[in-house]
């Protein structure tokens, strides 16, 4: 039954996955430094 | 292997009726002595007095009379009940122990007219069913690890096996004290004893039976729950971990096949490519690129930098805004590359190219604004710069998250049937802690 329901948890992640490529998301960016950040609220606020 | 140890010939599977029961009187105290392998039984225990008899020639002697007092058995003597396709009866019964006599098990001796004998053994609610075998089996040298029928078993424990106890017959010549070296080596669920007495070896050849099993082939409700961990038990996990990795390693091959896909189909367009000297003067000043078309829906974007430091840093502020709706998005780009040589010979550290990818950035007109600090500003020197935005660039991060979120269950599983395993060996007594990493 567990292994059922990982193999539901692994079949949403790789969808989730799919969905994240085809939009043009990439996990790097979650991670990336930004030291200006209060310029760079000024420039999503212009 | 299962059927090898419950059908060593051709199954019969008709349960045998009762036989007549063959009874003396024990020369002791006068009891009865009931024989129910009549011609093959050797010795008998009279239940009364416990005495043990001789029941192999008229003459009834006594072995041995009562030590000690009588033991009820949890599978009372004339029991019947049916392991692997077989009705099997319990015609004798004994309990062992180590040689200090601090750990006890039980054996039942079991019979049927067709299959001969069995053993059911006991040791803090774990069973085991379990054949005598007439095989040679190499266990010269070193070695922990013995083969029968392509299976390796590892050495778990030896030590000595006393009689402690005895009730019902038997077909050889039992003795209360009577003491015999003990290995056993395991393969679980399988297990292969070597008994040695007076220059004789005997194999015998078991499977770890679940202890409701037991019970319900002998119609007992009430066997003790096992306690601790037989040397032979399966890992529960085992089973569930093999489908556990089977769908980790199918969902992982999926994953990697859709990547691939991704790859093939990214456009992985350079999209703006200059090469720039920044003065000392630049520091904290903006540069601005040329207009940079991105076409398309949703796609990431990639801004890479390079810059041939040596020693030194530089790092990069980059912004790409969009030109019609000011929506922008900023990273910093830090390069720093520093080597040389010390007692351990030459090193180095850092890079002189780094990138970053900017997600879902809708298609558009685009400028990339730019603010540079670099370490050779201090020195009044000028730095060269190399920056490319490319559009659609095949990226791998996702994959490797993804992957990452697949294996904390897979992982989990294995942890605990190791803890299992690590439990089960740490009872064993032949020091053999390096079989533990071949024990799985």
């Amino acid at each position: 039954m567990k292994h059922k329901l990982y193999a539901a948890y692994c079949a949403l992640a790789i969808l989730a996955f799919m969905t994240a490529n085809y939009r043009g998301f990439a996990a790097s960016s979650l991670f990336r430094t930004e030291h200006r950040q209060q310029q760079d609220q000024n420039h999503y606020h212009k | 292997m299962v059927d090898d140890i419950s059908h060593p010939t051709e199954p019969d599977k008709a349960a045998f009726r009762p036989g007549p029961v063959q009874t003396f009187s024990c020369p002791n105290c006068g009891g009865v002595i009931g024989i129910r392998a009549l011609g093959i039984t050797i010795n008998a225990v009279c239940e009364s007095c416990g005495s043990i008899v001789d029941v192999s020639n008229e003459n009834l002697r006594i072995i041995e009379t009562a030590a000690v007092k009588a033991q009820a058995a949890q599978i009372p003597i004339g029991s019947r009940g049916t392991l692997f396709d077989t009705e099997w009866e319990v015609i004798g019964y004994m309990i062992r122990s180590d040689g200090s006599g601090r750990y006890l098990w039980r054996e039942y001796l079991l019979f049927n007219p067709y299959q001969g004998f069995r053993f059911l053994t006991e040791a803090n609610g774990h069973w085991n069913f379990i054949k005598n075998i007439r095989v040679a089996i190499e266990t010269g040298g070193s070695s922990r690890i013995v083969e029968l029928d392509e299976r390796q078993y590892r050495l778990f424990e030896q030590g000595r096996a006393v009689v402690r106890y005895v009730m019902g017959e038997f077909y050889w010549r039992i003795s209360v004290e009577e003491d015999t070296a003990v290995a056993d080596y395991v393969a679980a669920p399988h297990i292969l004893s070597k008994e040695s007495s007076d220059g004789d070896i005997m194999w015998s050849q078991g499977i770890y039976m679940p202890h409701r099993e037991i019970g319900n082939a002998f119609k007992l409700d009430k066997l003790p729950a096992p306690k601790g961990i037989a040397p032979n038990q399966p890992s529960p996990y085992t089973g569930k971990l093999g489908q556990i990795v089977n769908v980790f390693l199918v969902s992982a091959g999926l994953l990697l096949a859709t990547q691939l896909f991704f790859n093939e189909r990214a456009a992985d367009r350079v999209v703006f490519d200059r090469k720039i000297q920044a003065p000392a003067s630049a520091r904290d000043q903006l540069l601005i690129s040329e207009p940079i078309t991105l076409t398309g829906g949703l796609a990431n974007t990639v801004v890479m930098a390079k810059s041939n430091v040596s020693n030194n840093w530089v790092e990069l502020d980059a912004t790409l805004s969009n030109d019609v709706t000011d929506a922008s998005d900023s990273a910093t780009l830090p390069i720093e590359y520093y080597s040389g040589s010390d007692s351990d010979g030459p090193w180095s550290e850092g890079g002189q190219t780094t990138e970053v990818a900017f997600s879902s950035v809708p298609g558009g007109e685009y400028h990339l604004q730019v603010e540079v600090d670099a370490g050779a500003f201090a020195e009044g020197k000028p730095v060269d710069l190399q920056v490319k935005v490319i559009r659609d660039a095949p990226i791998w991060a996702n994959f490797w998250l993804t992957l990452l979120l697949l294996l904390p269950y897979p992982a989990w599983a294995l942890i605990r049937h190791w803890i299992f395993v690590l439990k089960q060996w740490s009872e064993s007594n032949t020091g053999s802690v390096s079989n533990l990493t071949r024990t799985t």
